[in-house]
């Protein structure tokens, strides 16, 4: 873990996966290739390569966008999540296939840089309904191009988790200038409903999906829970909480996963330092709190990485008053050795 | 997610929710489709002006060897030549933004073929 890099292992599950992303999108691709051919004989094969790919690129970019919402609202759909870089680096491949096709058969015949040829050729840059949309997919295509060559855990080790979190954030910018770049090029191209109207509805699904996980998890943030007159807050009864398992709180806006281990509970801070996996939502394997995600794990009484490891949560305080549990919102630093309270 | 993610995404979300619509809504509004069609012994003829681009569906090709497609500009600019009709399928041509209609004309027996105004 923290010590030295060490890759997420590509277990059978894994495999299982990539397999069925690479059949999903081959099929796609056959079936594209065969459709646009039978409709329209007289079309060119590089015509077919750039929207063949260009529309399972951004078919996986939605599909991609969808699953971190998709879990938030059913933890049913965490499967996906485990496997999602792939699914994005898979994405990205479509997408740079895509671009270079698009690259070759418009701008490469002159005498003027290819590159070069995507800025300048159509200089309607104050126009919305003749924009040279290109250069949209363009740059989208760089900001993946970012995003999947840092996917390795090597640069999520080297880069930090939250430098390494706020890079891939970058894939809304990049969502941005796709949805603007299909839509302007499909209204100047093509002007096709059907594509339009199937980009309109994959964007209100996303985006609904989006906003519906994000208040849905405001609304838990904003939970109050009963005090005690010191400031410790009443979270539950201890036998909520099963053997080896964790309930997860809400205290002063951050997520705690209390846990029990040997008839002990020990709190905390539920976001793990690899990836950001609800730790809560894993059990306690030989006496380590395990991320449901990728396996990383943490002692439950001071929230350290078991040696060699270096990886540190932040730890709270519990009591336990009247048969309740209660938990000090007071985080210590992380790493700090909180002796776990019998219940 | 740590809160002060979670915060980052909702209102990253409530953005790209409200800024791509009404670019949408700018970019609708100035567009400038006005379909247009018109028929040539039998065979319709369907163009259509996007913005600068003009698009014509052929079903079926025509008799004469040479089909050339001129814009029809306002009065007093003379009529540019956007490209040939070659055979039956969809065709698009940049176009001047203020053009009226097309006229395809074939070119050896000097005769108009037909003519669609927007």
């Amino acid at each position: 873990m923290g010590l030295a890099y060490k890759p997420v292992l590509w277990n059978k599950n894994k495999k299982t996966y990539d397999k069925w992303i690479a059949l999903a999108m081959v099929l796609y691709l056959v079936i594209f290739f065969v459709l646009s051919f039978v409709t329209n004989p007289e079309i060119t094969a590089e015509t077919v390569i750039i929207r063949a790919f260009g529309s399972l690129a951004i078919l996986m970019l939605h599909l991609v966008l969808t699953i971190g919402p998709l879990t938030r609202l059913n933890s049913k759909f965490l499967p996906l999540l485990y496997n999602r870089r792939h699914l994005g680096v898979s994405m990205f491949l479509a997408a740079l296939i895509h671009g270079i096709f698009s690259i070759i058969q418009f701008h490469s015949l002159g005498n003027v840089n290819p590159i070069r040829s995507i800025f300048t050729s159509n200089m309607d840059y104050g126009s919305l309904t003749n924009f040279p949309f290109q250069t949209l997919g363009f740059l989208a295509l760089l900001i993946l191009f970012v995003m999947a060559s840092t996917s390795h855990d090597f640069f999520l080790h080297n880069l930090t988790a939250k430098t390494w979190k706020r890079l891939h954030m970058m894939v809304y910018l990049a969502y941005t200038l796709v949805i603007a770049h299909v839509f302007l090029g499909a209204f100047q191209q093509e002007a096709s409903s059907f594509t339009v109207i199937l980009l309109l509805i994959g964007f209100i699904v996303v985006v609904s999906l989006h906003l519906v996980a994000s208040f849905r998890e405001a609304k838990v943030d904003q939970q109050s829970n009963a005090t005690d007159g010191e400031g410790w807050l009443q979270v539950c009864n201890p036998i909520e909480i099963d053997e080896s398992r964790a309930k997860i709180f809400t205290v002063s806006g951050e997520r705690i996963a209390i846990f029990k281990n040997q008839g002990k509970l020990s709190a905390i801070h539920n976001v793990c330092k690899h990836q950001g996996g609800p730790l809560g939502e894993g059990k306690i394997v030989n006496g380590c709190i395990t991320c449901p995600w990728h396996g990383y794990q943490y002692l439950p009484h001071n929230g350290q990485s078991p040696p060699p490891f270096t990886e540190k949560v932040k730890t709270y305080e519990l009591k336990i008053l009247d048969g309740m549990v209660y938990i000090n919102p007071k985080a210590f630093a992380e790493g700090t050795e909180i002796t776990p309270i019998p219940c | 997610m740590i809160a002060s993610q979670r915060k980052a995404h909702k209102f990253i979300w409530l953005g790209i929710a409200i800024v791509i619509p009404i670019l949408l809504f700018f970019v609708i509004r100035n567009l400038d489709i006005s379909p247009a069609q018109t028929t040539v012994k039998g065979d319709k003829i369907v163009a259509k002006k996007v913005g600068k681009t003009v698009e014509i569906k052929l079903g079926r090709s025509f008799v004469s060897p040479s089909a050339v497609v001129y814009e029809l500009n306002p009065d007093g600019d003379p009529e540019k030549v956007l490209g040939q009709l070659k055979g039956a399928g969809d065709y698009s041509f940049e176009a001047s933004k203020g053009t009226l209609g097309i006229r395809v004309v074939d070119e050896i027996k000097k005769e108009e073929l037909f003519k669609i105004e927007f």
